[in-house]
């Protein structure tokens, strides 16, 4: 079995469906286009007056339409070669022509599609077998399941994704949502149960939201031990995308939020300084992150000793206890944490 | 309805929640919080470490003495003068943390596991002398010995604890793994076990679900998953992941949540809690 997942980005297409300016949207695709993912998918009803502008980015670019022979030849004409056709599929009945039609447009034109069941998780495993013998072994470049309505947790979506990969030999992708908080956790059991093509967002961003690309890379990386290809500074990167679409991103957005290396309280910086592997899952240099050490209100005798060190001043027990003790009433008073600067000036008023 | 089985949060956002970088409550903060957590329904309230100092204490005491139904908890390490700062503060529930992890004990520590059960066994005997109730926290459980931990619960369960903490300290699991290593525990720990997880990868609330399909009986939450690094689990996102799919009920109402979300997020002085939006 290869190690290698494809990711398949959602983020272009939460920008097309919030009707961003074009500009935005050309940053991101080049911002995206640096990231380690397969494809961009993208709504062929917003982007369709935009051919030019995306054009450095075709060979990324797969084109969502409804199932009609009419929008298959539209794209084709647009000069884009992939496409993903959207079908909802009512069990016990005939696949409706239009779908048929597409595909057969598709073969002829020799494009590259997909086809998206995207009320899959609403079907069951031989629904879902009787549905694809009515497709009667269509040329797909690959079968999406979607669980559009989060109705998966990641142990259903395991036995799942087994169970479609006894029942087709297509290639397989999962499109996992996060209405429960599990997008991720989805994403690494569809993995786990064989899927390759895993379709993420940066930061998960979208509503209900999908996988989070950082966390999927990192957590196929460190958890699930798999062959992994980072960018350098991706929290940084991610950052920039979330940026362009006016998305702030939580100080403690997992893998790339700006405080996931801070560490204040007494115990966690004494472990950090002997080995940091002790309160950190991943060093902070794979993510472009850097660790810094906060003197808040949870700092230690020996946290603040270690902090104050780092800045060059060294200053026996009595004294350090008098300024932990000035340090706390500080942070109270502030609500936050000191600045390097203000615990020298704590010291220095305390005629350290 | 009925033949699911409750499951029961200890919420800990005014103790590890409060851990996190630049994160300070006022008193009057930690009060409020309080009776906003006890209005949610929620049982157990991890409420702060008394070891921290006489201020801390203070703060503490108001807290004890407020009109809670919920039963309200002190984090402690198993050394003596914390047991003595939480009893004298007013406690009759402690949590004794320990250690589990050979990382954790060697590396950070210089001490070994012989050493973190003999330390474990006088600070249970001390709560016990002063007859508080008492559960125990197992650090880095995840990435200790299946056996230590074991071993950490038989002791903690012949000294009379009440149930052990599992804890992800670095939020280094996935649900799969999660559910297989709970299954077999729960099967083999003389005590129930409370499931406690951060959000390093983004997979705490799919971690405290396999774990309370697994058969975990309590689970740790923070509000808005506030808490060291990338976080704990979130509480609302965990009382709606396993109500959805974890057969149990948690007695939360649901209906009190965004009132204490925004308590927390206000209080946490943090200005973008984006991630909630998604």
């Amino acid at each position: 079995m290869s190690n290698s997942i494809q990711y398949i980005d959602q983020t272009l297409g939460e920008g097309f469906a919030r009707r961003l300016p074009q500009a935005a949207l050309v940053i991101m695709a080049q911002l995206l286009s640096e990231l380690p993912i397969t494809v961009m998918d993208v709504p062929f009803e917003q982007i369709k007056e935009k051919t030019d502008l995306l054009d450095p980015f075709q060979h990324m670019l797969r084109v969502r339409i409804n199932s009609s022979a009419k929008e298959v030849a539209a794209v084709h004409d647009k000069g884009w070669t992939k496409v993903i056709i959207d079908y909802y599929h009512r069990p016990g009945q005939a696949i409706i022509p239009h779908l048929q039609e597409a595909l057969n447009k598709s073969q002829q034109l020799a494009m590259d599609v997909s086809l998206n069941l995207k009320n899959a998780s609403t079907l069951s495993i031989d629904e879902i077998a009787a549905f694809f013998k009515q497709l009667g072994g269509a040329a797909l470049a690959s079968f999406i399941y979607s669980d559009s309505g989060s109705r998966l947790d990641p142990f259903t979506t395991y036995e799942t994704i087994l169970g479609m990969q006894k029942c087709t030999a297509y290639p397989l992708e999962f499109y996992g949502y996060n209405r429960y908080g599990l997008a991720t956790a989805n994403a690494l059991s569809a993995v786990r149960a064989g899927a390759e093509r895993i379709a993420t967002a940066v930061a998960g961003v979208g509503a209900p939201g999908h996988a989070a690309l950082e966390e999927v890379l990192l957590s196929a990386k460190y958890l699930l031990k798999r062959d992994t290809a980072l960018v350098t500074g991706l929290a940084n990167r991610c950052a920039a995308i979330l940026t362009v679409m006016e998305e702030d991103i939580a100080v403690d957005k997992a893998v790339i939020g700006d405080n996931i290396f801070a560490h204040e309280s007494g115990l966690h910086v004494y472990g950090i300084k002997k080995n940091p592997q002790i309160y950190e899952a991943f060093p902070p240099e794979v993510v472009g992150l850097a660790r810094h050490l906060v003197v808040g209100k949870h700092s230690g005798a020996t946290s603040l000793q270690i902090v104050l060190q780092e800045q060059g001043i060294h200053v026996n027990a009595s004294v350090l206890q008098g300024l932990l003790k000035k340090v706390r009433q500080t942070v109270t008073t502030y609500k936050r944490s000191l600045s390097p600067s203000e615990v020298l000036n704590l010291c220095q008023c305390g005629g350290v | 309805m009925d033949n699911m089985l409750q499951l029961q949060l200890v919420d800990t956002t005014l103790r590890d929640g409060e851990q996190a970088a630049g994160v300070v409550f006022s008193a009057q903060e930690k009060r409020d919080i309080a009776l906003a957590l006890d209005c949610a329904g929620v049982r157990r309230i991890e409420t702060g470490t008394p070891a921290m100092g006489a201020e801390e204490q203070e703060v503490l005491r108001s807290i004890l003495a407020l009109p809670l139904s919920a039963t309200l908890t002190a984090w402690n390490r198993a050394v003596p003068e914390d047991i003595q700062a939480s009893v004298e503060c007013g406690f009759s529930f402690l949590h004794i943390s320990v250690p589990v992890s050979d990382l954790h004990i060697i590396d950070k520590l210089g001490r070994s596991r012989e050493w973190v059960l003999v330390q474990l066994k006088q600070a249970l005997a001390m709560a016990h002398s002063y007859g508080c109730a008492m559960s125990v926290g197992a650090e880095d459980a995840s990435r200790a010995d299946t056996e230590f931990f074991l071993a950490v619960a038989d002791m903690a369960q012949k000294m009379g604890a009440q149930y052990i903490r599992y804890a992800d300290t670095v939020g280094c699991m996935e649900p799969l793994v999660v559910y297989e290593k709970l299954h077999s525990l729960v099967k083999r720990s003389p005590l129930p076990i409370e499931f406690h997880g951060h959000n390093d990868f983004g997979l705490a609330t799919a971690n405290t679900l396999a774990a309370v399909k697994a058969g975990a009986a309590l689970v740790s939450t923070t509000v808005l998953g506030l808490g060291e690094r990338a976080g704990n689990a979130d509480m609302e996102m965990v009382v709606s992941a396993v109500e959805r799919f974890g057969n149990v009920r948690t007695g939360i109402r649901l209906g009190e949540l965004p009132a204490l979300n925004e308590l927390v997020a206000k209080a946490s002085t943090r200005p973008s809690f984006a991630k909630l939006k998604w």
